[in-house]
């Protein structure tokens, strides 16, 4: 660089494209599985309980509207108008508000607490030269982890203790060290 | 028989439980194994970037090293008795088994990287007028580098194959006899591009590293393990046996050792 007159300098990666901005957006919350599921199904019922809203509301102002005159007792609007269509159709929300499970979602979150806590006190997951049990830090997915059904993890350092032990040598056509041992199992990773 | 080693007891000079190399060591006489087995280990204690450090309160030296391959080849090589004692700029010292002292001048080294895989020295023993280069490197880029007839090649692979299998390491270590002009050419070139301004100086000087490591002679092959953590391969099997695949991410070869199973990646 020393020799030369100019210099071409360019700037890729700048602004909103830089590593930094890139990562500065928060992580995507994990959902687990079954909350998903949950969620779905939820809509599916929230959709049913406004069409079943709807037409009953729209039932009940035309069977008002032609019978109040018959049942005076009942004190009924016989307004065919869309307020009054307004009002039957929260009444039938209020009626059919239980068709959505709120306490689902609770007894849910209990399960998940009780499934930590078991966990805290699984005897196969203590680690004894630590003293330590399995520390669960937040229930939303311990029903996950039982569904595992890849793990990627890389060796040295990891898999290995990073220490090396010079074991054999081969020289002038003769190995030296331990003998070969011919009877492991071959596990094949496809 | 007299045993001409010096201080330490004879099984210290086992390769993991084989006194065979010892034996050949200790041998009065000079026969070919018993040369072999001398130039293999002096290479390794020789070969190689660890640095020494005398540690005063155990009183005895510890080895600093970059890689932890290197740190086990030197290792292994003082268990054979031969000792690397001290690094200068310019110059190894090692001990051998019989306690003789040698030092070795470096010329030149040609460090390693994951492109070359290969590492080599340019040496020369104090008190002698004959160079070296030696060389050590991973066994698919050291084949084509040796001289070696194709019955010593198939004999030689099929002991890196069987040492794959058991998962270590292998590395290959050669080396070939210099003349002198050839050193001073070579210490010439290499100045001359160092000094130079080439934007391409690294290829160059990789260009003519690749001229002086060809046509080696094979000293010898080493199979290094890489340890596992403990209770690795249980824990493997029952992940397994839950139906969880496993990958594991390696350069190593493709095999993969862990006690009682190979994992075939």
């Amino acid at each position: 660089m020393k020799n030369t007159k100019y210099v071409y300098g360019i700037a890729v990666y700048t602004g909103h494209n830089t590593k930094i901005m890139k990562n500065a957006k928060n992580p995507p919350s994990k959902v687990s599985g079954v909350l998903h599921r949950m969620n779905q199904i939820l809509t599916t019922v929230f959709i049913f309980q406004a069409l079943v809203n709807f037409t009953f509301a729209a039932a009940s102002v035309g069977w008002t509207g032609k019978n109040a005159s018959i049942h005076t007792y009942l004190h009924l609007n016989a307004d065919v108008t869309f307020g009054n269509y307004i009002v039957q159709y929260l009444t039938f929300l209020v009626a059919y508000s239980h068709l959505i499970p709120i306490s689902l979602y609770v007894a849910l979150e209990l399960l998940k607490l009780m499934q930590g806590t078991l966990m805290k006190w699984d005897q196969d997951m203590y680690y004894a030269p630590m003293d330590k049990y399995v520390n669960v830090k937040a229930s939303d997915l311990v029903e996950e982890i039982g569904q595992v059904e890849m793990i990627f993890s890389d060796k040295t350092g990891t898999l290995t203790a990073n220490e090396m032990e010079f074991k054999k040598c081969s020289i002038n056509l003769k190995v030296y060290g331990e003998n070969f041992n011919p009877d492991v199992n071959i596990i094949i990773l496809r | 028989m007299t045993l001409i080693f010096s201080k330490q007891g004879a099984e210290l000079y086992n390769v993991n439980g084989d006194p065979r190399a010892f034996h050949i060591l200790a041998s009065p006489y000079a026969t070919p194994d018993k040369k072999a087995v001398l130039d293999f280990f002096t290479l390794l204690a020789v070969c190689h970037t660890v640095m020494p450090e005398f540690d005063p309160i155990k009183n005895k030296l510890k080895y600093q090293a970059s890689s932890p391959d290197e740190l086990a080849l030197v290792e292994g090589a003082l268990k054979m008795g031969f000792e690397f004692l001290e690094r200068t700029a310019s110059a190894v010292k090692i001990r051998l088994p019989t306690g003789e002292l040698q030092a070795w001048e470096i010329f030149s080294e040609f460090p390693f990287d994951s492109t070359r895989k290969r590492m080599s020295l340019i040496v020369k023993r104090y008190g002698t007028e004959q160079y070296y280069i030696m060389t050590k490197g991973a066994d698919s880029i050291m084949f084509p580098r040796l001289t070696i007839d194709s019955q010593t090649s198939a004999i030689v692979q099929d002991h890196l194959d069987k040492f794959a299998i058991e998962g270590l390491r292998t590395l290959v270590v050669a080396q070939k006899p210099l003349d002198a002009n050839q050193v001073r050419d070579l210490l010439y070139c290499i100045e001359n591009v160092k000094a130079s301004n080439a934007p391409d100086k690294e290829d160059q000087l990789n260009a003519l590293y690749d001229i002086y490591e060809k046509e080696l002679a094979l000293v010898g092959c080493t199979a290094i393990e890489d340890k596992l953590q403990e209770g690795v391969p249980e824990t493997i099997a029952t992940l397994m046996e839950a139906g969880i695949r496993i990958w594991v991410l390696t350069g190593d070869k493709q095999v993969f050792y862990m006690r009682d199973y190979v994992i075939i990646l």
